[in-house]
């Protein structure tokens, strides 16, 4: 294992910003941190670079204890939001600066430097200060003088947050493929679920201080542990109601519910992804309820519609292009709505 | 023709009332600040150039020219040493009290410079609270050099100490972080991360500490005891030799000073036109990243 946490915390003030964390980071995986601001994640990643000290717990870095050992010795590279770059030296000085540091011989500083230039597409550039460079040159940058000195553990927060939503897109893939191609145990923290699931090898979903799921991004996103992670991982649908003797009834849904088939009736509540709907003029098959169409969006890759149902509730459903001009829908009109996947939260028995 | 007149007439109404504004505003600038200039320069050379350096050249106007000199270069000194101390202390420690020094440094501000004189009279005078210790250690304090040096750094306390924790306020912690994650010592980071970030500022607030202690009057006027040819700085000397009735002295010993001024704007201007190119080289990249 390269980074093992164990049940860390740091309280700022009243603020609980890590309540007892344990995590452990294999060997060459690519990990992203994800969680509303304030969840703690940025402040896990500080403890690990060493720019944090935990009030209590303990950090092992490819197995030794380091939480007292001091970050300029943690052997980590660190990419910092807004890259905090040097201003006032070139991207080549930038780049070299923890070799220079080192007191390393000239020409090797020079040769390690060149390394990075092509390897991260900035040749041409190694002149210029980094208020000549653009978001994107800016972060490579970042990157490059971060791996200079060849780190054990890549941090990143926030890597892709200050930058044009297209070189966003552009970045975070470029950096699927470098960690692939370096392969060093990486971890980053981002508030972008499409960006850690498109990213990580696994994600690590964190709210108020702990975490509330870790797996793959199939794993978080197909079966998440709780309704934190369900409505945090894309748009919902959420329909309030009961189960009780392995069936739900949620709004005016009656679904299976055999994963609960324990005597008693408890609250629950249904979530339906939009892209998890079916939308249909005739009536379907198995559990539906009606609604009536309210708005269209037809820009995009797939059509989004309003729907609202019987008692009023706002209802968000995705269908393919085809789907939609098969239908001929448009708003005002009645439809049939029935879930092809159902994600059923079910609170505490109480008898 | 006409469209020009249109557009002007859009951008700010008639042009008769544009002129009138900005007729207003030049003859003032003029009235106001070219003219007394000027006027500087015309009186010191009135009785011709030989007796502008014989002004400048008697012992008394050397004398005080000197005494500037070191008030001017021992407050520079100990602002620029204080004001980095106190920017880092309020912006990098936790030590308690730090958030009072910003509301101090205004002291030296809003407190009126003769105020201030009188303060180190009552502080440091022969019947003041320290006089009897200093008295009896043989130093002469008031009166002399070492109140003359104190109360110019009381005054110019504040510039260098502003500027750069405006500076540290502004850049936040990641650059020392960065350099730590790096590797760099705390000497290294300091070395080449914190001072190389804090140049201009500190230079900028150097450039107002000279300006201002080459021109303090108040202040020194009340403890240095005004001691023609022994504690006499150049402001004081010109204030003396104009109401004795020597005007062309008084006007030549001011010429000095308005040059120092002068060189003051202009570093100053060059330090905003040097910012000013970088940014504008920032904002002449528009390459896309990524790819």
């Amino acid at each position: 294992m390269s980074i093992i946490v164990q049940s860390a915390s740091k309280d700022f003030g009243a603020f609980k910003a890590l309540d007892a964390i344990d995590l452990t980071v294999g060997q060459g995986e690519l990990l992203a941190l994800l969680g509303p601001s304030g969840s703690g994640k940025t402040t896990l990643l500080r403890v690990i670079a060493g720019l944090e000290v935990p009030d209590a717990g303990t950090v092992q870095i490819e197995g030794v204890d380091v939480t007292d050992v001091d970050v300029r010795d943690r052997g980590i590279g660190f990419v910092f939001q807004h890259y905090a770059l040097f201003k006032h030296m070139t991207v080549a000085e930038n780049i070299g600066f923890a070799q220079r540091m080192k007191r390393a011989p000239k020409a090797e500083v020079a040769e390690r430097v060149s390394e990075l230039l092509a390897l991260f597409r900035l040749e041409g550039l190694a002149k210029r200060y980094p208020a000549q460079l653009s978001g994107g040159q800016r972060q490579r940058v970042a990157l490059a003088r971060a791996l200079a000195s060849d780190p054990r553990v890549l941090l990143l927060d926030e890597p892709f947050g200050a930058l044009d939503a297209k070189v966003r897109l552009e970045l975070r893939r470029w950096l699927r493929r470098l960690h692939d191609q370096i392969g060093v145990t990486t971890i980053f923290v981002t508030h972008d679920q499409e960006e850690a699931l498109e990213v990580a090898d696994r994600i690590v979903v964190m709210n108020a201080g702990r975490i509330e799921q870790a797996g793959s991004p199939e794993e978080v996103f197909r079966s998440p542990a709780n309704e934190f992670v369900m409505e945090f991982l894309g748009n919902v649908n959420v329909f309030h109601g009961e189960v009780s003797d392995g069936v739900a009834h949620v709004g005016s849904l009656v679904l299976d519910a055999p994963q609960h088939d324990r005597a008693g009736t408890a609250a629950a509540r249904a979530y339906f992804r939009p892209h998890d709907l079916d939308v249909s003029t005739s009536i379907p098959e198995g559990p539906h309820f009606s609604a009536r169409v309210e708005h269209v969006n037809p820009a995009g890759p797939r059509v989004k519609l309003e729907l609202e149902d019987i008692e009023g509730t706002a209802i968000f459903a995705e269908v393919e292009r085809a789907v939609f001009d098969s239908l001929g829908l448009a708003p005002g009109q009645e439809v049939y709505v029935s879930p092809r996947e159902t994600h059923l939260f079910v609170e505490d028995y109480s008898i | 023709m006409r469209a020009v007149a249109d557009r002007s007439r859009t951008r700010s109404g008639s042009p008769l009332v544009r002129r009138l504004i900005i007729g207003g505003a030049v003859t003032w600038l003029l009235a106001a600040l070219a003219l007394p200039v000027a006027s500087v320069f015309v009186t010191a050379f009135s009785a011709g150039w030989s007796a502008f350096a014989d002004a400048l050249t008697r012992s008394d106007v050397l004398h005080a020219a000197k005494l500037t000199a070191i008030a001017v270069v021992a407050s520079i000194g100990f602002t620029a040493v204080f004001g980095l101390a106190a920017a880092w202390t309020v912006t990098r420690t936790k030590a308690p009290g730090r958030k009072l020094v910003p509301v101090l440094l205004d002291v030296p501000v809003a407190i009126s410079p003769v105020i201030a004189g009188l303060m180190i009279l009552l502080l440091y005078g022969r019947r003041g609270w320290f006089g009897g210790i200093l008295d009896n250690a043989g130093i002469t304090f008031v009166f002399a050099l070492p109140a003359i040096v104190l109360a110019t750094i009381f005054v110019t306390l504040p510039f260098v100490a502003k500027e750069v924790m405006a500076v540290l306020e502004e850049e936040g912690e990641d650059g020392e972080h960065a350099a730590a994650t790096l590797g760099a010592s705390r000497t290294q980071t300091v070395l080449y991360v914190v001072l190389p970030n804090l140049k201009w500022a500190a230079f900028y607030g150097i450039v107002l500490t000279a300006a201002r202690a080459v021109g303090e009057f108040g202040a020194v006027s009340v403890v240095s005891g005004n001691l023609i040819g022994e504690t006499q700085t150049l402001p004081l000397f010109i204030e003396h030799a104009y109401s004795n009735y020597e005007t062309v002295a008084a006007f030549a010993a001011a010429v000095p000073l308005t040059v120092a001024a002068a060189f003051t704007l202009l570093a100053r201007a060059t330090v905003a036109a040097l910012e000013k190119r970088r940014a504008s080289i920032a904002l002449d990249t528009s390459e896309g990243g990524g790819r």
